[in-house]
């Protein structure tokens, strides 16, 4: 009686954490975790329950898991866009941005502390990651499985500081900018393509545990090749300040910056000729020399390995007194992954651009004429001031792929599925971040093919999130839908995401 | 309580059971509902742009490139101003007048066509016979009547006992030079040699011609010994003019006395006969060659020109002299024949480099024996004509061939009266250069145009008017009203080739880019009055009062001069303070219009330089005004009435300067839409002038002043209508003494204005 007092406690202890999170439960979408259609419905997890090819990227070991479907799968024209960060802050935007006040005075002051905090250094941040998985297939035996399957990634990161947003909404007021203020931007951009080749196999059973029956532990590990097609990282620090000055000093405007540009490939050619020419003349103009027009992507920049590996622990526990599912087979299953080991070296052409000045002005003094000067400032600053760098060969750009640590746990009650994922990155590369993710979600399948999918998500690199996915999912063939945004940026940003399965047929 | 546990857990699972799709479409619906969306931008930003435009600018007042406030090397001005050494300024330009030639002014002189007529005159005939042989021979017996056997050597001889009778030899048929003459004048010399064997003391020789005796005595020769020659000459001085001397033949006699005989007998030989300062006026013979000459005169036209001194001359540009056929009426050849002008002479001029025409054998120009010689032309380009008195001498010398030897060698019939003929003409002459008098000339200083009249010159026929366009001028008289330049000075430079005193008769008229006209006149009791009317000098058809006319004398004596025309001879004080744009020119050179002797050359030119000199030394004796229109469209310019989302709501530009230059500048800026209509007016404060000294020099710039335009939103709003600025500059010129009255001052280069710019504009932007 006493053991089932228990029982009960726990089941209802276990509902209830499961509601809470289902209801209350936040988390930044914003980590770099592969996303499915699925998945990203399910708030952004899939550590215990992502399978078939698409296991290749999240947990390897989940190739072996049979959640009532055919052995072998095939995947064509799999999509996820994934962007957010705390510089898409729509609480603050909807605050200020969209009721028709004069962001002036006090208002921009709050504006701008809400959006970046106090201090002028504080920076947002936004990243944005394009996946897509052309082709996987990937086929599951009784002990083992196989898999191949690729996928093309495009990510974008780039943050700025309140400085630059002080500039852009004050404007050269010297009063705001009496003082040195920090005026800074970056931006890394990284494009890249991979084959991964997956195996997972069943590394042993274990004996029955308390509630836990047919307990299977599954290994598995993808190796994938990687191909670099672009990468460029700027950073760009500065100090501005304005001095008005009086009858004995002028009004001056002090500018101190410097800056780092790593690129390769044609743009890397093009600013050490722009270089080259500019040491010959001053008079040459960077426009002339430096037109990327993109025509080297798709070429090989960069050529690397990572591996994703994992292992799953799924067990019955059809015994669990789940409410609503009193009946119902039970799976759970617990995993852990580590994604994306591994890093790329973009060695085509990599150089190194940076510059380290002071633009100090004070009005026209020697131009060529009052007026030309004015007319040419823009481009005096382009050439003249930031055109004025020193590049270098480098021997690469190196580019860490954004690995993560990932901790799930999924429950598969009939035509439910609840999941629960923890995952921290290893690094901040793109929209990766070293902040822990806690994603919870739910998938429903009316009629049994329809499945109906809810998450959320907190922490990552933005605010909580919610997501919700549609689709038909027969057993040999799917085809869904999901989609995520924040509930409130105000902390930590916004973020959103959509996903499409593609094509997807089992056989 | 089990039960009622089970029983409870059992509804409960039957609720949920029942209800379950409910349950799960509300958290779906709730958690949707949760999420965020960006709503419309609906926004305004308040940016404010502050910046320095100009720190420490100091512009100089004028100078090459940047940092000037008058460029010299812009276009319009790079040959507008003039620099003293003081850095004192001068407007000046020097334009150039195109008076084209004066030919117009050079004599044209025509020459007389002169005919000549050379006649070979009386013939002089020499030897009788070409010498190859005597004329003729008597022996012993024929003189003596002896037998020469008698009276071989060492026989005396008796004495002849006085003249003996005469012997005839006819000497005619050996002498081949001579057939007949009609003698004029002259004598016949005879040679004789005796070969008889004995002396004689006489021989008498009685010349004949057929049977008539030349001479009724006869000639002696006196003592002739054997074995030597002697000779006789025998005068025709009673030969009648016109008697013809032919078939010659000698009666010859002896008179000896006894001796002893010095040879054997032999004969007595007429060795030749040879004429002696003989002529004839006609002549059938083979005759030496004979030298002929005459000279003839040509006459110069003096109606534009005339020779007073045997200096004087007329040097040909072009033209030519032409000796027309020279016809031969002579049975000899003229083997040559000189035609020279002594006064016609090329360079250096000298008596020996005279004119000489010469037809010749050496260059197969002889003129043949009855004969023509071809037309020559001879090119005079260069010579000069020394033509004292307006004419021309020549003079002819012939020389007939020598009948006597070559292949022409015969006896020709010649008359003292045949003769060569031909005739001299000066044609297309054009002088170069002219020394003498020259008869006073009036001639146009531009192009005729027929159109409005011959000889009229109009000044506002574009055809006609030399036009002097001062660049930077017009935009100053559009600009500028109410400046007084003080010391303004116009002066025409030339240079001229006339050599004689000319005197020109004018109209200046000046144009300022307004259209207002001033002339150029002198003011009284200057030589630049003119004091009768000029005809033919007109302005847009009237003609111009001589009040408004100007003169001005072309000194001779030297190839270049300058005429000044300053405020103490005319009125070029009004006429540069009108800022002419344009100068208008027509006028009229009398040459030589005190009939003096004189040098003209072709071309007769003078070549005048207008120079305008306008010191920048002014005074205001009210604000000046300088006023210029700008297209400027703003119509990019955020405005809330143009429906721009953006609008400037403040804008200041703070002005610290230091004035440098004697002028105190209200500046006005009058913003005009398309109509030119103004719609915002904006006043400044004024720059403040820099003091000056007591010679108009800036010494005390206004030091660190500052000002400051400003601009409210109202105003701001307006300016997108802005399509053209006028920019209005009250000028005061320093007011050094208080007197309420600008003084005269005087800029220079190095006045400056030094500034410094700060703009600080506010500017809102909607965004929805």
């Amino acid at each position: 009686m006493k053991n089932q007092a228990k029982t009960d406690f726990m089941k209802k202890t276990i509902f209830s954490l499961i509601l809470i999170f289902g209801m209350t439960a936040t988390a930044g979408l914003a980590q770099s975790r592969y996303f499915s259609s699925q998945s990203l419905g399910m708030g952004g997890g899939g550590t215990a329950y992502v399978d078939g090819y698409q296991a290749n990227f999240i947990n390897p070991a989940n190739l072996m898991l049979d959640i009532h479907r055919p052995k072998t799968t095939i995947g064509l024209a799999n999509v996820g866009v994934n962007a957010g960060g705390t510089l898409a802050n729509i609480a603050v935007y909807n605050k200020y941005l969209t009721t028709g006040q004069l962001i002036a005075g006090e208002t921009r002051t709050n504006m701008l502390n809400e959006w970046f905090g106090e201090n002028s250094a504080n920076t947002r941040r936004l990243g944005a990651t394009v996946s897509v998985s052309p082709f996987g297939i990937s086929h599951r035996r009784s002990n083992q499985a196989f898999s191949l399957a690729s996928r093309v990634r495009v990510t974008e990161d780039m943050t700025v500081n309140k400085g630059m947003a002080e500039l852009a909404t004050y404007g050269l007021d010297a009063d705001r900018f009496s003082e040195p203020t920090p005026i800074n931007f970056s931006s890394n951009t990284v494009a890249f393509a991979e084959i991964s080749v997956g195996y997972a196999r069943h590394i042993m059973n274990l004996p029955d545990l308390l509630f836990a029956k047919d307990i299977k532990l599954y290994g598995g590990i993808a190796p994938k090749y990687l191909y670099g097609v672009y990468a460029a990282d700027v950073a760009f620090n500065s100090t501005l300040q304005m001095t008005r000055g009086d009858g004995s000093s002028p009004f001056t405007i002090d500018h101190q910056f410097n800056y780092n540009i790593k690129t390769i490939g044609e743009l890397s050619r093009q600013l050490q000729a722009y270089e080259v020419a500019y040491n010959l003349d001053n008079d040459a103009v960077l426009e002339d020399y430096v037109n990327y027009g993109g025509d080297d992507i798709g070429e090989a920049q960069a050529t690397g390995f990572g591996v994703d590996l994992g292992a799953t622990l799924e067990m019955d526990v059809s015994s669990l007194p789940v409410p609503l599912f009193f009946n119902a087979n039970k799976t759970l299953r617990v995993s852990m992954s580590i994604t994306d080991l591994g890093s790329l070296s973009y060695d085509q052409s990599a150089s190194s651009v940076f510059a380290d000045g002071e633009f100090s002005y004070q009005g026209a003094q020697d131009e060529d004429s009052f007026n030309d000067f004015f007319d040419n400032l823009s481009d005096s600053l382009q050439n003249d001031v930031y055109g004025r760098f020193t590049s270098e060969e480098i021997d690469a750009v190196e580019y860490n792929l954004p690995s993560m640590y990932n901790f799930g746990a999924s429950l598969e009650m009939g035509k439910l599925l609840v999941a629960l994922d923890y995952g921290v990155g290893f690094n901040n590369e793109g929209i990766n971040s070293k902040r822990s993710v806690l994603t919870l979600g739910s998938q429903y399948r009316v009629l049994g093919f329809i499945p109906i999918r809810v998450g959320t998500k907190l922490g990552g690199n933005a605010s909580a999130a919610y997501s919700a996915g549609i689709g038909l999912d027969f057993s040999f063939l799917e085809l869904s839908v999901g989609a995520a945004t924040v509930a409130n940026s105000i902390k930590n940003g916004s973020s959103t995401g959509v996903a499409w399965s593609g094509l997807v047929v089992r056989f | 309580m089990a039960v009622s546990l089970k029983s409870q857990q059992s509804n409960l699972q039957s609720v949920m059971q029942n209800y379950k799709p409910i349950f799960i479409w509300l958290i779906i619906g709730a958690m949707l509902s949760a999420c965020e969306m960006p709503g419309k931008p609906d926004f305004k930003t308040s940016h404010r742009v502050e910046a320095p435009i100009l720190y420490n600018k100091t512009f100089q007042f004028m100078g090459e490139g940047n940092g000037v406030l008058i460029d010299t090397t812009s276009a319009d001005l790079d040959s507008l101003f003039s620099v003293d050494g003081d850095n004192f300024i001068s407007i000046s330009t020097e334009q150039e007048f195109d008076f084209g030639d004066l030919n117009d002014a050079l004599p044209e002189v025509s020459v007389d066509p002169s005919s000549f007529n050379s006649a070979v005159g009386e013939i002089e005939l020499g030897s009788f016979s070409s010498g190859g042989d005597n004329l003729g021979t008597a022996t012993f017996e024929e003189l003596t009547g002896f037998n020469s056997v008698d009276y071989l050597e060492g026989t005396t001889l008796p004495g002849s006992g006085g003249q003996t009778p005469p012997h005839n030899i006819d000497i005619g048929d050996n002498a081949d030079y001579f057939v007949s003459a009609v003698i004029k004048s002259g004598a016949l010399e005879i040679t004789i040699t005796n070969d008889l064997g004995f002396d004689i003391d006489v021989i008498y020789l009685d010349l004949k011609s057929g049977t008539t005796p030349v001479n009724p005595i006869a000639t002696t020769i006196n003592n002739v010994a054997h074995g030597t020659t002697a000779s006789g000459t025998i005068s025709f001085d009673n030969f009648d003019n016109g008697d013809i001397l032919e078939d010659i033949n000698l009666d010859v006699s002896l008179e000896w006395s006894e001796h002893e005989t010095k040879a054997d007998p032999n004969e007595l030989i007429v060795e030749s006969a040879e004429g002696v300062d003989l002529f004839a006026s006609e002549v059938e013979a083979v005759i030496e060659s004979q030298d002929f000459a005459t000279n003839s005169v040509t006459a110069i036209d003096d109606s534009e020109f005339i020779f007073e001194d045997p200096s004087h001359y007329l040097e040909v540009e072009s033209g030519d002299l032409q000796i027309d056929e020279i016809i031969n009426n002579i049975d000899v050849t003229i083997e040559k024949m000189v035609i020279s002008f002594p006064r016609i002479r090329v360079a250096p001029f000298g008596e020996g480099d005279s004119l000489v025409v010469e037809y010749k054998v050496s260059e197969s120009t002889e003129i043949e024996r009855n004969g023509i010689a071809p037309a020559r032309q001879i090119d005079l380009s260069g010579y000069r004509i020394f033509a004292n008195n307006n004419q021309i001498e020549y003079n002819i010398l012939a020389q007939t061939e020598n009948t006597q030897t070559g292949s022409g060698a015969e006896a020709r019939v010649i008359n003292e009266s045949d003769q060569v003929s031909s005739s001299v003409s000066i044609n297309n002459l054009i002088i170069g250069e002219a020394l003498g008098r020259l008869v006073p000339q009036t001639v146009l200083l531009s192009d005729d145009d027929p159109n409005n009249g011959i000889d009229e010159l109009d000044l506002f026929n574009e055809n006609e008017v030399e036009l002097s366009e001062i660049d930077g001028l017009g935009d100053l008289s559009n600009q500028l009203e109410g400046i007084e330049f003080t010391a303004a000075l116009l002066s025409l430079n030339y240079t001229t080739t006339i050599g004689v005193p000319t005197m020109v008769y004018g109209a200046f008229l000046g144009v300022n880019g307004k259209g207002e006209s001033v002339y150029l006149t002198g003011i009284n009791g200057s030589e630049h009055v003119v004091s009768s009317q000029i005809s033919g000098l007109k302005n847009n058809g009237v003609e111009i009062p001589k009040e408004d006319l100007l003169k001005f004398e072309i000194d001779p004596s030297s190839n270049s001069g300058s005429i000044v025309f300053d405020s103490t001879n005319t009125n070029v004080k009004d006429f540069m303070n009108n800022l002419p744009s344009e100068i208008r020119f027509i006028g009229k050179a009398v040459v030589n219009e005190g009939d003096d002797v004189g040098t003209v050359s072709n071309p007769i030119e003078i070549e005048p330089k207008m120079s305008v000199s306008l010191p920048l030394a002014f005074r205001t004796t009210e604000e000046a005004t300088f006023t210029d229109t700008t297209e400027q469209d703003l119509g990019d310019f955020p405005s809330t009435e143009n429906g721009d989302n953006r609008r400037i709501t403040e804008g200041i530009i703070t002005v610290n300067y230091d004035n440098g230059l004697p002028l105190n500048v209200a500046l006005k800026i009058d913003f005009m839409d398309s109509q030119f209509n103004s719609f915002e007016t904006l006043d400044m404060d004024n720059l403040e002038a820099a003091g000056i000294d007591e010679n108009g020099f800036v010494n005390a710039p206004a030091m660190n002043r500052t000002l400051a335009i400003s601009l409210n939103e109202q105003q701001l709003n307006q300016l997108y209508k802005t399509r053209y600025l006028q920019i209005s500059a009250g000028l005061l010129s320093t007011d050094s003494d208080g007197s309420g009255f600008g003084n005269e001052v005087k800029v220079r280069t190095t006045d400056f204005l030094r500034l410094t710019l700060n703009t600080d504009f506010t500017i809102e932007s909607e965004v929805n």
